[in-house]
């Protein structure tokens, strides 16, 4: 599957990016100490309060010590903010993911494969969840619930509303596959019901599971972004792309810059993962070749 | 007897397109009685959609019965839970129609051939080559995965899969209809050689009798859910009774080419009735050459004309 997937170039193309992105995320600590900046640190000294609090130079005062400039009024280094910010966005992405993936495997695969009443709460449940409006529902919710870390909140609460997407396809898939000579092949050789769910159905699963959480990881980057953007989600001064993106709003004119550098991430970060989703399902598409 | 199956009868609800409530019921399986014993294979033989793989599945428990017994190893498996039923499936085992999607497409050949072990927890006995060695594999096929296979090589993995547990009948529903004719032959064999080397029964299902002439000892004939005929293999071949059964039979080529020239062909009018709506009397009348008041009026029961013979027809061939 690897091997099919760098054969179409923009896939390769788009993992390179994503493990780039991963990597710099990772290192952020080390890029930021070879650069010698900090995340929160302010240098009041690279801002010009007469301009009121413009960065001083040009590009957003893109110089040897702030690589890609400062935020206007306190100016804290953006390199290290972007940095950063990736770490929490990325990994507040993943770990939503992993929980969607987790709940909607668990509920789809029996709901799919036993049928009946299970099938119906579920089925209904899912149906809910999916026609909820679900972004103005998380943004009381989390407004809601002060004290708590907004990281955390947000990985649940994304969590919570993404399984169905996962949930509806495993639930179609499972369904196909108990009905599968194969499994009835399992429950003449006397197979209970946990191993015909775990050995028999669930490994035919993987992959229409990679490819939703693939393609589930950018939906969840953007919504965390828009949700910091409108400020409840990750709060300063923990940094996060959206949450920049919100603050450079107002100085996108004097500092595009400021509003720019965010902004670029954000979209190259959702676009290669789109792309990323896109190819595995094609990899995993068994009309294209015999896996 | 190694297994008694009596007035078998499997209902399937059928549901309303739209509303999804229940509409009526199928009867896909009308009271059919059988037996296979010790050794001996059955050949269970009718057009497609007659109620075989439903029984089939009723014989192996895939399917629960609405009514009627299945006496097999001294019990009743007709109303036996799963777990009362795991024992029991070491000495039942079935092979499937269709090789691939009888096999796990995630799974090796070795994760398939341990499945037998797994699920009725005992120690692996025979290791998979051993059990690949049993029905013509080599060693190596055993890291493989299904889809490296052909369509016979597949199906000699099921067979091997049906084997591990050692068992003492095997219900094999059509298991040579999806392969290539070439091919069709070479899994007959293995299956006559198998039966031979380890004392097997086989409850044969096919859709026409000449896949069954080779391999059965005695013949049940089926249509539209019941059993119309049942006779030892040469006794059928020789002198059918009942006119369905004839029709099957004129359908079969000869290997005489004059003889095969020669021959009266009974070509059946109409087609098979719906099982939602079927006649009433003898549900065969529709087709039959000879029908009267009585087919009309009244259902022909299965009743003993010779030793070892059964006809369902009031007016079956005569039979020397
Ligand atoms: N689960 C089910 N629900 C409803 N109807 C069913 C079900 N299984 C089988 N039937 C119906 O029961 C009848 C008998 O089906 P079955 O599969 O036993 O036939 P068959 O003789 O094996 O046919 P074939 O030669 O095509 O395999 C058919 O009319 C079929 O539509
Ligand atoms: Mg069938």
């Amino acid at each position: 599957m690897i091997r099919r997937l760098l054969a179409q170039r923009s896939a390769a193309l788009a993992l390179a990016v994503v493990a780039g992105l991963v990597l710099v995320a990772l290192a952020a600590p080390l890029i930021t100490w070879i650069a010698g900046s900090s995340p929160t640190a302010f240098h009041g000294d690279a801002v010009d309060p007469a301009l009121g609090g413009l960065p001083r130079g040009a590009a957003g005062g893109i110089s040897t010590r702030h690589w890609l400039g400062v935020e206007p009024v306190n100016g804290r280094d953006v390199l290290a903010r972007v940095l950063y910010g990736a770490q929490v966005s990325l990994l507040i992405a993943v770990l939503a993911t992993a929980l969607s993936v987790v709940l909607g495997t668990a509920l789809g695969l029996v709901a799919g494969f036993f049928g009946g009443w299970v099938d119906t709460v579920v089925g209904r449940t899912m149906d809910l969840l999916l026609s909820f409006p679900s972004l103005i529902f998380m943004i009381a919710l989390i407004s809601a619930a002060p004290g708590v870390d907004r990281r955390l909140l947000l990985v649940v609460v994304l969590g919570f509303f993404g399984w169905p997407y996962v949930g509806r396809i495993v639930r179609g898939q499972a369904m196909v596959l108990a009905r599968g000579e194969f499994v009835a092949a399992a429950r003449v050789l006397g197979a209970s019901r946990r191993a015909l769910l775990l050995r028999e159905v669930l490994p035919n699963l993987t992959g229409p599971v990679l490819v939703v959480a693939t393609m589930s990881i950018p939906g969840y980057i953007a919504t965390e972004a828009g949700l910091s953007f409108l400020g409840v989600g990750v709060q300063a001064p923990t940094p996060s792309w959206g949450q920049m993106i919100a603050t450079a709003v107002p100085w996108y004119a004097a500092d595009p810059a400021y509003f720019l550098i965010p902004g670029a991430f954000l979209f190259v970060t959702v676009l290669a993962f789109n792309v990323l989703g896109d190819a595995v399902r094609d990899a995993l598409d068994p009309r294209s070749q015999r896996r | 007897m190694l297994l008694e199956a009596r007035n078998l009868v499997k209902r399937f609800p059928v549901r309303h397109a739209l509303t999804r409530r229940q509409a009526g019921h199928i009867t896909a399986v009308d009271g059919v009685s059988l037996d296979v014993g010790p050794g001996e294979t059955l050949g269970l033989v009718g057009e497609s959609g007659c109620g075989k793989s439903t029984v089939a599945k009723l014989l192996t428990r895939l399917e629960r019965p609405t009514s009627g017994s299945i006496h097999f190893a001294g019990r009743d498996l007709a109303g036996l839970d799963e777990t009362a039923l795991r024992p029991v499936r070491r000495d039942l085992q079935m092979v499937f129609q269709d090789p691939f999607s009888s096999l796990n497409p995630r799974h090796t050949v070795r994760q398939i051939l341990a499945g037998p072990y797994r699920y009725q927890g005992l120690e692996p006995d025979q290791p998979a080559e051993e059990l690949l060695a049993r029905v013509g594999l080599r060693p190596e096929h055993a890291d493989r995965h299904p889809h490296e296979f052909s369509g016979g090589q597949a199906q000699r993995i099921g067979i091997a899969r049906a084997l591990a547990l050692n068992p003492k009948l095997v219900v094999c529903d059509e298991p040579v209809s999806a392969l290539d004719v070439s091919v069709q032959a070479q899994i007959l064999n293995l299956l006559r050689d198998l039966q031979e080397q380890y004392g097997l029964s086989y409850l044969f299902i096919a859709h026409d009798l000449g896949a069954v002439r080779h391999i059965s000892t005695r013949i049940a004939v089926m249509y539209l859910g019941s059993i119309v005929e049942t006779a030892d293999r040469d006794a059928l071949f020789a002198h059918p009774a009942h006119p369905y059964t004839r029709a099957l039979l004129s359908a079969v080529p000869l290997p005489d080419p004059d003889l095969e020239a020669s021959r009266e062909r009974i070509v059946l009018h109409g087609d098979l009735p719906s099982p939602l709506d079927p006649p009433g009397g003898c549900r065969f009348r529709t087709r039959c050459p000879k029908p009267d008041e009585l087919c009309a009026a009244e259902r022909p029961r299965l009743r003993t004309i010779a030793p070892g013979r059964q006809v369902a027809c009031h007016y079956p061939e005569r039979t020397p």
